[in-house]
């Protein structure tokens, strides 16, 4: 079983949090195929956060095939993140740094190159979706 | 609703019945005594008028006026202590904002306290005048004054109209002031000036007094009150006299003396002047066939005024919890 | 949606001060729904108004469609919890649940004694000798045992230290997670980080006027602090409504209300925080702020 947390000053929508902390945990090994998570109104009434919000994060878990909820028993983890394995990282790196390499060699301080890879990496993950 | 009112008044009653539990036993105890002694008393001359008769008097004077005192001021205290706080401190603690929003309005709630409390006040007031009544009643029938403003506020039902009123009284001014301490103050002052005010200006009223020339025959000069006159001794002083009548009350504490041309006599004209005396003599006097005019409430009067009296301060009470009622609404609101 | 509280034009006026002006509002059901203002805009007053203490001194509210606090079964429908928590200081823990069992017919016995129980309360216990924490727990205890479909409550944690306030902000979202069908709440304060955990609309009121109104997700999705070399208000991009403007000599900074985030090489447009996004709508308005009204 899981705990969750909520920050508040961080601007990110609280059920966005509760979201991004169950696929954390997928991520950490922490959760399992088959995992229940806790029922909305102990998380409601644990981290004093409004059941609604609860719900909301769930029922975004269960729009991306990672929960799917058992009327009257609770909600239950049934996918992975099915990302690529580890190893599979090597090659992206490398790629990243030659890239990484050709923005210095155009002239772009560390920070142009930050800002410029997130305007990209946003607007790319907004078209796709 | 009622349990929650006890359970909030119940200290205070709790007080108020040990106070009357300490004057009933007091009184109770001087109240024996004092019947004995009456009984003595009334063996010795059994035609009454004995000269003893204010002696008595005299020696329950102690139970008698401390009887009197605490009808009279019984009133004032539960108006003071149980109405005002009644609405004031719900209002001061911001209680109120609790208890109105449960399952019942706030006309049921002060409805019901109003009654109860209203009710517990009457219950002790009434305990406590039917306790004097009955330890001083030998000494009213010797004294022949119930009728005066002070026993009659003191004795029989009108103490009972005056805490029904004091409750809605205090409960009234509590509303409007929203603060105990000044609440009780202004209730205690309200309730005294009624208390002042209606034997001097309501009650003579009641009933059209009854108008009487009177003859200063030797018997009614003996038991006069006063006889006498007004001011320094000059052609202006007016020669006066008062009477007594039992158990009547006298609206006229003097009148001025007439003759039988109905000349009103002053210093230098009334009869049986005496060079060395100021006050003519009371054998002289009677047969100079005076007489005086007087204005009084008869005593077969006294229980009509006491039930108009209790009638009249019940009617306030209901006016007053009505408007309580209405400024729990409209000004609350 | 359905409107459990609606007002229009509602004002109070308390002799010439007016406390709450021509205020027109709707709470949806089923909502948990922050009331956040600056004290004296008249967020207490709606509050009171709303259960029925107040009388208006012009327009209309209704709850659940009717005048508030019309009879005993209206009553027994709200709950309110007002600002301090006021309880009988005399009067013990076990006296307060009685009370409350005997005033409301819908009373749910077996939950009060439940939530003292799990609170650690000493039934015997006077009020006025429980800590402001508990006294509000207590409060709280009282409004939602008697099953209420509205619960309003006034500012309940302002007064509570930070330890209190979690265990009443707790309490109060078990109760929302438990109700059958669920209760809509209406909490007012002045603290945004509490009511970003706790509640999913938000209202904010300013100068007695309703300044946003919305689902707190929405309204946070929808915020952007956007920041560029100084530019005037008018030249920003249509669809991106200014709602607060900062200019130094060379930079403005915006808070705008947008569809998306909208990237410029320009500009820096990030997401705001509740808080910031609050203060924003609640500096829009340059109207003087009245006193706070008791």
């Amino acid at each position: 079983m899981i705990e969750f947390h909520i920050e508040p000053r961080s601007g990110v929508a609280p059920y966005l949090q509760l979201v991004h902390q169950v696929r954390q945990a997928l991520r950490l090994g922490l959760l399992h195929e088959g995992d229940r998570l806790p029922k909305v109104k102990d998380v409601a009434a644990k981290v004093a956060i409004n059941p609604n919000t609860v719900l909301k994060a769930y029922r975004q878990l269960e729009n991306e095939g990672l929960v799917s909820p058992k009327p009257g028993v609770g909600t239950f983890v049934t996918g992975t993140l099915g990302e690529p394995a580890t190893s599979e990282h090597e090659p992206l790196r490398q790629e990243l740094r030659r890239w990484l390499a050709s923005a210095r060699a155009a002239g772009l301080d560390p920070e142009s190159i930050e800002a410029l890879f997130r305007q990209t990496f946003r607007s790319t993950v907004e078209e796709e979706r | 609703m009622i349990w929650l009112t006890w359970r909030q008044f119940r200290a205070q009653f709790l007080v108020a019945a040990a106070a009357l539990a300490a004057a009933t036993a007091y009184l109770l105890y001087s109240g024996l005594a004092l019947r004995d002694d009456y009984r003595e008393l009334t063996a010795g001359c059994p035609t009454g008028g004995c000269s003893d008769a204010n002696q008595l008097i005299d020696t329950y004077s102690l139970p008698y006026w401390t009887g009197c005192v605490l009808v009279l001021l019984a009133p004032a205290l539960i108006g003071a202590f149980w109405g005002a706080s009644l609405v004031a401190r719900e209002l001061e603690t911001g209680t109120h904002r609790l208890v109105w929003n449960q399952g019942i309005g706030r006309g049921r709630w002060l409805t019901v306290k109003l009654l109860l409390v209203g009710a517990a006040a009457v219950a002790v007031t009434g305990l406590l005048s039917l306790l004097v009544s009955w330890f001083a009643s030998p000494l009213d029938r010797i004294g022949h004054d119930r009728f005066t403003p002070l026993l009659f506020a003191a004795r029989g039902v009108v103490p009972l109209g005056y805490a029904a009123f004091a409750v809605a009284l205090g409960a009234c001014v509590g509303l409007f002031l929203r603060r105990t301490v000044a609440a009780m103050a202004v209730t205690l002052a309200a309730f005294a000036a009624v208390q002042i005010l209606v034997p001097l200006a309501v009650r003579p009223h009641l009933e059209q007094p009854v108008h009487r020339v009177v003859a200063l025959d030797a018997d009614t000069l003996h038991s006069a009150r006063t006889l006498g006159f007004t001011g320094t001794h000059g052609p202006s002083a007016t020669f006066v006299a008062g009477i007594d009548m039992p158990d009547a009350w006298m609206l006229s504490d003097s009148s001025p003396v007439q003759d039988s041309d109905n000349r009103t006599l002053t210093f230098g004209t009334q009869p049986c002047r005496d060079s060395s005396h100021d006050l003519p003599s009371e054998d002289c006097l009677a047969r100079a066939n005076l007489h005086i005019a007087v204005d009084y409430q008869p005593a077969d009067r006294y229980w009509p005024f006491q039930w108009i009296e209790t009638a009249i301060f019940l009617a306030l009470t209901v006016a007053l919890a009505a408007l309580t009622t209405w400024g729990l609404h409209r000004r609350l609101g | 949606m359905t409107a459990i509280v609606e007002t229009r034009a509602l004002t109070k006026r308390y002799g010439r001060r007016t406390a709450l002006a021509d205020c027109t509002l709707t709470v949806p059901a089923g909502r948990v729904v922050g009331l956040v203002g600056p004290n004296g805009a008249g967020k207490s007053t709606l509050l009171q108004l709303a259960c029925g203490l107040l009388t208006p001194t012009s327009g209309t509210v209704e709850v659940f469609g009717r005048p508030p606090a019309a009879d005993g079964a209206q009553l027994g429908r709200v709950g309110f919890v007002a600002q301090d928590t006021p309880t009988y200081a005399a009067l013990t823990v076990a006296d307060h649940l009685r009370l409350g069992a005997k005033l409301n017919p819908r009373w749910d016995a077996a939950l009060a004694e439940r939530r003292v129980r799990q609170l650690g309360l000493d039934p015997t216990q006077r009020s006025g000798r429980l800590s402001g924490g508990q006294r509000a727990q207590l409060a709280l205890t009282l409004a939602v045992a008697k099953r209420p479909e509205l619960l309003l409550l006034d500012e309940p944690v302002a007064a509570l230290d930070p330890l209190a306030r979690r265990a009443f902000l707790q309490s109060l979202m078990e109760f929302v997670a438990e109700s059958e069908s669920q209760a809509t709440v209406v909490l007012s304060s002045h603290l945004v980080s509490d009511l970003e955990r706790v509640c999913d609309h938000l209202i904010v009121l300013a100068g007695s006027r309703v300044q946003a109104d919305g689902e707190i997700d929405d309204l946070l999705a929808t915020h952007f602090r956007l920041t560029t070399a100084r530019r005037d208000t008018d030249t920003l991009p249509a669809g991106m409504r200014v709602v607060n403007a900062e200019h130094t000599e060379r930079q403005s900074t915006f808070v705008v209300r947008a569809e998306r985030a909208v990237d410029d090489p320009s500009w820096v447009m990030e997401p705001l925080g509740l808080e910031d996004l609050v203060l924003a709508h609640l500096t829009a308005d340059p109207r003087p702020v009245l006193e706070p009204q008791r």
